[in-house]
């Protein structure tokens, strides 16, 4: 965006290759372009052979379509990389026991840090939730913090997600299909493993069984085959060696969750779910959901089962909430940020919205309960009319809305038709909360591949990168984890 | 395992075992078309009455001809007996009980629907109607081999294994109930029945050498009869089908209720004989067969595959 040339995550913002990429740079320099085209068609046909597809609705159930992926890998060094992920944890940490506030003591409402009726009259927030105490006290089991870079220093959160994040399966495809098309790469590298994603995934669901259940049965509830994320569901099904199932195979009797199998009904435990609230229990929420289990909330209330991530958590990632993140962390933790949110001016204070109402042409407004780019201004893209008219909705309505600067995320070299060129970037690293906060060493990149363009979503014809954590513990001390790597 | 995904695998396998058939039914067809006529029945009807589709197909088409019928039963997206829509059942099953399968298997399969998903009447007879024919038998044998090779021995695999079998054990006994009177209309000539209708039906069924190796003789009706109903080394007659039926329950569940049915079935296999179903009337005792082998698989479905 704008005329500055966006910090670049191989050249910085000149033409030397910074440290993480110097081995890598080396390695592509010596290497003929037509062989780097030659792999990037090498991993089209495996992404299509093994079906690593997300559905776009269509004939036939819908249509499946490949995620473009980029054979250049983004690199991170170990210190980037530890700042990124104290700064995840951190967040979700406060975001956990903000949620755990919010359905019991309130006290961060009592405080008035944050506005009670920002988050009473969410409609994310659930009163069904109130009072009920959860495993560990943990709300967000899987998070995504979507994060972006705009020089050497300075990284964003530019939203948290705290519901359903998807992705994580590409993290993972992406790196074993880095590792056949170029084992030298990993063998020059010391590169953190990701491998161990869906080993510490089950082990966090594990830890937030129902209290009293020593060998608890984890199933991941799916919305079906026809869903846009089912591979992934799939996937880490499979690799959780978990029972991949649907609404229509469990049922809830005697208050207690059972799913339907050959053998008869089993008792399930801890339901790692990829379906919104809405769709969970149609006695409870949408009365005429297909993909629910009736009486799953009542059940859940008593205790006997565990859902991941709980009801409720989309309070937390809204983003009116966003803006209070720096506090929340200062509420609950007694820290500093260690990750900046975007600035954020909130409409509903009188003073930001003054400011952002003079600067409409230089900034982005978003309404606090859109997703997806609906309902959403950016002022440099945008006619004068537009933007009037624009004016008027936050003049009717300014609590509905907050603005952010127009970011000019960082780029990372990419392989397009005309060779590699410079491709704007995000970072969504997936952390786990159970027992203990965990994040693997990466995540998934997704890059803009239409030049210029900031729209990384896989939607928008958004791609995808191996992430690549460089490890600099000692050489002698990494042992095992970089057999790992290797294998 | 989910009662679901057990029956996800069970169809899965049976949709890949539909298409090997279909296959094997077309290239009869395909063959006896070219022979000199001694049928009351047009050739290219057989295809069609065996599936149960011939009103869909004159509700697209006026006329019988072969390019017809075999674009309809090969590439047909609107036929529900089309070799197309077999695979493509057969990969939506998979792809919804892909987590339970080995990569090769599922790529095997993925392989076989992303190779025919567009494929047009121009693409096929430019690769040659009998070389995809021989192709999509061909996949099934991958795809066996995969399931063979590689799939842990547990329920799943088993669920499989069943599909195949039951599949196969019905589809033996349609293709020779569609066949029988026209080979036995040529009884009573001086040559026997019509050797080279009897050799293509044999042939399509991978059953030629193995009849000569059996019987060591010229071609007969009853034998051929023996071979492909009651011989239980033949891999796909339907005393071989039921026996697989039979194992494969009992290695789900050695208790299983279904047991008595498939016992009772197979015991009639085994005391029947040739002679007498020839007198009674075969065609009788296949229709009787289809019976009971569809609700066989009913009470399978109820025990292991239905939600409650």
């Amino acid at each position: 965006m704008g005329s500055k040339r966006a910090f670049d995550e191989m050249h910085g913002s000149g033409k030397i290759i910074r440290e993480p990429y110097s081995s890598y740079g080396e390695w592509l320099h010596s290497l003929d372009i037509s062989e780097l085209g030659r792999r990037h068609a090498a991993a089209d046909v495996i992404f299509r052979r093994m079906g690593i597809t997300f559905n776009v609705y269509g004939d036939e159930g819908g249509v499946e379509r490949l995620i473009p992926f980029d054979v250049v890998p983004r690199i991170l060094s170990a210190g980037e990389w530890r700042t990124i992920e104290r700064g995840v944890i951190q967040r979700v940490d406060a975001l956990n026991a903000f949620l755990n506030d919010v359905y019991n003591d309130q006290d961060i409402l009592k405080a008035g840090v944050v506005p009670a009726d920002m988050v009473l009259t969410n409609a994310a927030f659930r009163p069904q939730m109130l009072g009920l105490r959860v495993p560990q006290d943990v709300y967000a089991h899987v998070s995504g913090v979507d994060i972006v870079r705009v020089d050497e220093d300075t990284f964003y959160v530019l939203e948290d997600n705290a519901r359903t994040p998807s992705g994580v399966s590409y993290m993972l495809e992406n790196r074993q299909t880095m590792m056949r098309l170029f084992p030298e790469l990993f063998a020059c590298h010391a590169i953190a493993p990701v491998e161990h994603y869906p080993e510490l995934l089950l082990e966090t669901l594990r830890s937030v069984a129902p209290r009293g259940v020593d060998d608890p049965c984890v199933v991941l509830l799916t919305p079906g085959q026809y869903n846009s994320a089912f591979f992934e569901h799939a996937f880490l099904a499979q690799q959780m060696g978990i029972e991949l199932v649907e609404g229509q195979d469990l049922f809830v009797d005697g208050g207690k969750v059972f799913m339907r199998t050959t053998r008869g009904p089993r008792a399930v435990h801890v339901i790692y779910r990829r379906i919104d609230d809405d769709f969970l229990d149609p006695l409870a929420f949408h009365p005429d959901s297909m993909l629910g289990v009736p009486g799953l909330l009542a059940a859940y209330r008593l205790g006997t089962v565990s859902i991941c991530n709980a009801i409720g958590g989309g309070v937390a990632d809204d983003k009116a909430i966003y803006t209070y993140m720096p506090d929340i962390i200062r509420f609950y933790l007694g820290q500093e940020p260690i990750l900046s949110n975007v600035p954020t001016w909130n409409l509903r204070r009188p003073d930001d919205c003054a400011y952002v109402l003079e600067h409409l042409p230089d900034l982005v407004v978003k309404e606090v309960h859109g997703s997806g780019g609906y309902g959403m201004l950016v002022g440099p893209a945008s006619t004068k009319a537009e933007i009037e008219a624009f004016r008027q909705r936050i003049i009717a309505e300014p609590a509905r809305f907050i603005a952010q600067p127009t970011l000019s995320l960082s780029t990372c070299p990419t392989y397009v038709d005309q060779g590699i060129a410079p491709r704007h970037v995000d970072l969504r690293p997936f952390v786990l909360s159970g027992r203990e906060t965990r994040v693997v060493p990466g995540g998934l990149t997704r890059v803009a591949m239409r030049e210029g363009s900031l729209v990384v979503n896989s939607s928008q014809g958004g791609g995808t990168k191996d992430t690549w954590v460089l490890d600099d513990t000692p050489r002698s001390a990494q042992g095992g984890r970089h057999a790992r790597t290797r294998r | 395992m989910l009662a679901r995904a057990a029956d996800t695998l069970f169809w899965m396998a049976r949709y890949v075992e539909r298409a090997e058939q279909t296959a094997r039914v077309l290239e009869v067809s395909l063959r006896s078309a070219m022979l000199p006529h001694n049928q009351t029945v047009n050739e290219w009807e057989i295809p069609l009455s065996m599936t149960g589709t011939l009103d869909d197909y004159y509700r697209c088409h006026e006329d019988l001809s072969d390019g017809r019928v075999l674009s309809f039963m090969i590439l047909e997206r609107q036929n529900i007996a089309s070799i197309r829509t077999s695979l493509y059942s057969a990969r939506e099953n998979a792809r919804a009980a892909r987590h339970l399968l080995t990569s090769e298997l599922w790529e095997s399969l993925n392989q076989s629907w992303l190779t025919i998903a567009d494929m047009t009447w121009p693409d096929l007879t430019k690769k040659g109607v009998s070389e995809h024919l021989e192709w999509v038998r061909f996949r099934s044998h991958l795809f066996r081999g995969a399931l063979q090779g590689s799939m842990l021995r547990s329920e799943g695999f088993h669920f499989a294994r069943l599909g195949i079998a039951m599949e196969r054990a019905d589809n033996t006994a349609r293709l020779l109930r569609a066949r029988w009177d026209s080979l036995a209309s040529d009884q009573n000539s001086r040559f026997g029945p019509d050797y080279y209708r009897a050799t293509v039906l044999l042939e399509a069924l991978s059953a030629f050498k193995a009849y000569r190796e059996v019987y060591s003789a010229r071609l007969e009706l009853h034998k051929i009869a023996d071979l492909l109903l009651l011989r239980p080394d033949m891999p796909r007659s339907l005393a071989y089908s039921v026996r697989e039926i039979e194992n494969t329950v009992t290695d789900l569940d050695p208790g299983s209720p279904v047991l008595r049915e498939v016992r009772a079935l197979r015991h009639r296999l085994d005391t029947v004989q040739v002679a007498d179903l020839t007198r009674v009337g075969l065609t009788w005792f296949l229709d009787d067969m289809s019976t009971q082998l569809s609700a066989l698989s009913t009470s399978l479905q109820r025990q292991f595959m239905m939600a409650q």
